[in-house]
This record gives C-alpha cells, structure tokens and sequence, in this order.
C-alpha cells in the first residue's frame, strides 16, 4: 500500500483517491483553512430552510386538527359521548403524526447507511497516509478495529436501534388512545431505559478507541524515532539529511492527513447535521403542540406529543452517537502523532 | 337575543305541557316534543355556520378523520336526544337500546380509521 | 320549524281534553276516547312533516 501511495516530498499532485476523497466533501482545503466563524454561521442556517419544512407541515396540521377536535369536543359537552369523541381525535391525530415520524426514522437509517459507504472509501485510504506519517500502530487500529466498530454500529441502528425506535413510536400510540392504563408509564421507562443503553454504548466505544488510540499512539513515536535513529546510524555521511528528509515528509504527509480528516468532518457534517437539525426541530415541534393540546382538554394527544418528542430526541442521540464516534477516532489519530523530532 | 327567547320559549313550554299532562298525557308528550325540536332547529340552525369554518379548517389540514369525526359527532347529539326522549316518557329500556344502537353505528364509523392505523403499524414494524 | 306550532298543539290539546270531559260527562264516553284519538293524529300529521324537515336539515349539515 505505501508504494500505491508513495509520495515524494515535492510531489505537485495528490494521488486520484486522495483527491476523489478531498473533493467529494465538497469543500476545498483552502476553503477550510480560509473559514471563518460567520461563514460557519451562515452554513448552518443555509441547512435551517430545507430541514423545517417537514417538522413545520406536521406542527401545522397537527395544530390544526387540535382545534378541530377541540371545537368538536365543545359542541359534545360533558355528556358520556365525549369519551367516544375524544377516541375518534386521538386516533386520527395518532395517524397523523405516525407517519411523520417514519419518514423521520427513515430519513436517520438512510444517512447512517451513507456515512458507512463514505467511511468504506474514507478508511483504507485515511489509514494508508497514517501508515506514511509513520502512525503504523494508529493506522492499523484505525483501519481494522475503529472501521469494523462502525460497520457494526451502522448495522445495530438499521437492524436493532431504529425498529426499536419504530416499536416504541407505535406503543406510544397505543398507550394514548388506550387511556388510564399502564402502557404510557410503560412507555416513558421504555425510553429512559434506551437512552440510557445509548449512553453506554457511547462510553463504551469511545473507552476502547480512546485506550486503543492512546496505547498505540505512544508505540508509534517509539517506532518512529527507532527508524529514525536506525536511519542515520545505517547510513553514516548522510544519515542526518536522510533522517531530516524523513521529518520534512512526514510533516508533509501529516498535512495531507488533516487535510483527508477535515475533508471526511465537512463530508459527515453535510450528511448529519441537517438530519440532526431535523429531529431537534420536531422536538421543538412536538412540545409546542403538547402545549396546544393540554390547553385545548385533549390529554390523550398532548401525551401522544410528549412522548412523540422524546422519541424525536432519541433519533437525534442515535445520530450524534454515530457522528461523534466517528468523529473522535478520525481525530484521535489525526492529532495521535506528529511524526516525532 | 336568541338565548334568551330560547330560555322563554323552554318555560312556556313547560307551563304547557305541566297543563296537559294529568288529563292528555299523549299531547303532553307530542308539546313537549315539539318544544324540544323547535329548539333543536334553532341550534342547528346556529350550528351550520360552525360547521362550514370547521370544514375549511380540514380541507386545509387535508386529514380524512373530519368527516369520521363529525359523523360520529352527529351520531352522539341525535342518540343522546332520542334516549332521553324514552327516558322522560318512562321508556328507559327503549332509551338504553337506542343509546346502545348509537355506540355501535358510532364504533362502525370509525372503524375505517382504525383499520387504516393498524395498517401503517404493520407496515412499518419489520 | 316555527315556534307557533307548539301553540298550535297546545291549543289543540286544551281543546280536545275540555270535549273530552263534556262526553264523558254526559255518557258517552267512547266518542271521548274516539275524539281524543282523533286530536293526537291531527297534530301528528301536523308534527310529522317538521320532523322530516329537520333531519333532512340535520343531515345536510352533517353531510350524514
């Protein structure tokens, strides 16, 4: 692999994976050393538009259809019938908001697939360069146990975490228009119990990559300043050039590494953080309707958006466990070694 | 205003029916009737504006459940008036059979709905 | 469905139960039980339309 990614230290041009990866961030090294704050700023509310639009159509009908069944209710008073009546809003609010959280739940199974596919490309090559700074231990952590951590993190979320995200979105259905029963404290425990698993899967994995990093990061500038001693003690009258030429390249290589990692942050952060805005918006989205609803007398609905909203929330955790694992390695063994003196 | 014409006319009612109602409990029975659908015109009459700003509140959510919801709204009100109807007249049993035939109509309605919910259960869950 | 058809029945009402006090006074009581009849299918006839004109009314408005 170092041969397919030789590079010498005055080289003009990068390899075609290496540039493929820069480029398919969408961002341009310069770009992201020119950055500043502001700019950050204004991406970020450049991704605000296209992530309300789903979060503000369901808050707009569901509020909608608050008023309608309040209105109804009203006309009903306070005979037995209101029971049935208050049945009937709550199922068709139910539905209602079901089918906007699959889209939800959708929508985070499809970018936790993508990142897979862009760390599959990502990897191979991030940990070749490694392998050129010197970083030999880091570079084999990184492309063996971090990569096949986060193929099974990506495939415990499509086949474990989000149907049981789904199952918890029917339940909590359920629960509401079956009132007075057990099934909404059930539901509630049902979620602290999940976000605490999530929790500890993050402590989890960021313990044994953060071990793993640190453990292989002291072994690689041992390695490191070994080949450079063995260098200069081979190879007498020019050993110290050698060694120094060593040095230059992989400072070089190391720059090429920052690079690769930023562009794979800027190419995550595109995917994730619109999703990411999306769920803390029908957080937002499903408070302000529980608001509405126990204004309005409908506690079966306001309840269906309590717990709507921290299944919403649990979407986001999921993701920013995805996110900040991957996030993490890719910068532990950016910032693991720096080539040695 | 029309409440308190609704409130005179229910007392006059009354006076009336209270009249009869030793010698021809039959048209005692057939005033009080009139008196109540009188004020049952009066209300649906009020109602219809109602109504009209409620269907355009849906069409805007675009939700098929207000059509269930105000069939089933209208199912409870003529149920409820027809029990008690039986029940001021000594009929409670009669009473009891409409209100029961009205639960039932009134579950049939919504019957569509929940089937549609139990649908998008199973199509979501794997 | 106007309010002065309660009166109507009223009206119709008093009337047939003071002729029905007169026959049974003087006897003749079947034609008390025959006029009483006769009163409570007038005012049902005059009844029954408005009945059918309000729940097409009803209906209308909740598009049953």
């Amino acid at each position: 692999m170092m041969a397919v990614f030789a590079l010498p230290a005055d080289a003009e041009e990068l390899p075609q994976e290496i540039q493929s990866i820069l480029d398919s961030g969408g961002i341009t090294l310069q770009d992201t050393l020119s950055t500043t704050f502001s700019d950050l700023l204004d991406k970020l509310i450049g991704w605000i538009p296209d992530a309300l639009h789903q979060p503000w159509e369901m808050t707009r009908r569901a509020n909608l259809f608050l008023l309608i069944s309040c209105g109804i209710s009203l006309l009903a008073g306070h005979s037995s019938w209101k029971k049935c009546l208050d049945a009937v809003c709550v199922l068709g609010f139910g539905t209602l908001c079901l089918s906007s959280m699959m889209e939800l739940v959708d929508q985070v199974a499809i970018t936790a697939k993508t990142c897979q596919a862009y760390l599959t490309g990502f990897v191979p090559v991030y940990s070749g360069v490694a392998l050129l700074a010197g970083q030999t231990a880091g570079a084999t952590v990184y492309s063996n146990l971090f990569y096949a951590m986060s193929a099974f993190l990506s495939i415990a979320i499509e086949k474990i975490l989000l149907p049981i995200l789904q199952i918890y979105f029917c339940f909590s259905v359920s629960a509401a228009i079956w009132n007075d029963s057990g099934l909404g404290e059930a539901a509630n425990l049902f979620a602290r119990c999940f976000s605490g698993l999530l929790k500890c899967c993050g402590a989890v994995f960021s313990l044994i990559l953060g071990l793993q990093n640190v453990l292989a990061g002291c072994s690689d500038h041992a390695a490191l300043r070994l080949g450079k001693n063995a260098v200069s003690a081979a190879v007498p009258i020019v050993g110290n050039v050698a060694a120094a030429a060593m040095s230059s390249v992989a400072a070089a290589v190391h720059l090429l590494k920052g690079s690769l990692a930023l562009a794979a942050v800027a190419a995550l952060a595109a995917a994730f953080v619109p999703v990411l805005l999306q769920c803390s918006l029908y957080w937002l989205a499903f408070s302000s309707t529980g608001i509405v609803a126990a204004a309005g007398g409908q506690k079966q609905c306001s309840q269906i958006c309590k717990l709507f909203g921290e299944g919403a929330r649990l979407c986001g955790a999921v993701l920013m466990l995805y996110f900040f694992m991957v996030i993490l390695s890719t910068m532990l063994l950016l910032l693991g070694g720096n080539g040695g003196t | 205003m029309l409440i308190l014409k609704a409130s005179a006319f229910s007392i006059v009612v009354c006076v009336l029916m209270l009249s009869l109602k030793k010698d021809q409990p039959g048209f005692a029975f057939l005033i009080s009737l009139c008196g109540a659908m009188c004020l049952l015109t009066m209300a649906t009459n009020q109602l219809s504006p109602v109504i009209a700003q409620l269907e355009d509140l849906a069409s805007l959510v675009d939700a098929p459940s207000f059509g269930i919801l105000l069939r089933v709204l209208a199912t409870a009100l003529a149920a409820q008036f027809a029990s008690d109807l039986c029940r001021e007249n000594g009929l409670a049993s009669a009473g009891f059979c409409v209100e029961l035939l009205g639960r039932v109509l009134a579950m049939m309605e919504t019957l569509p709905l929940l089937q549609s919910l139990v649908q998008s259960f199973l199509s979501f869950l794997p | 469905m106007d309010i002065d058809l309660v009166f109507k029945i009223a009206a119709t009402g008093i009337i047939v139960a003071v002729l029905n006090q007169l026959l049974i006074r003087s006897g003749r009581e079947d034609q008390a039980m025959m006029t009483t009849l006769a009163g409570l299918i007038v005012v049902l006839s005059m009844l029954v339309r408005q009945i059918s004109d309000l729940f097409v009314l009803i209906k209308a408005l909740f598009d049953l």
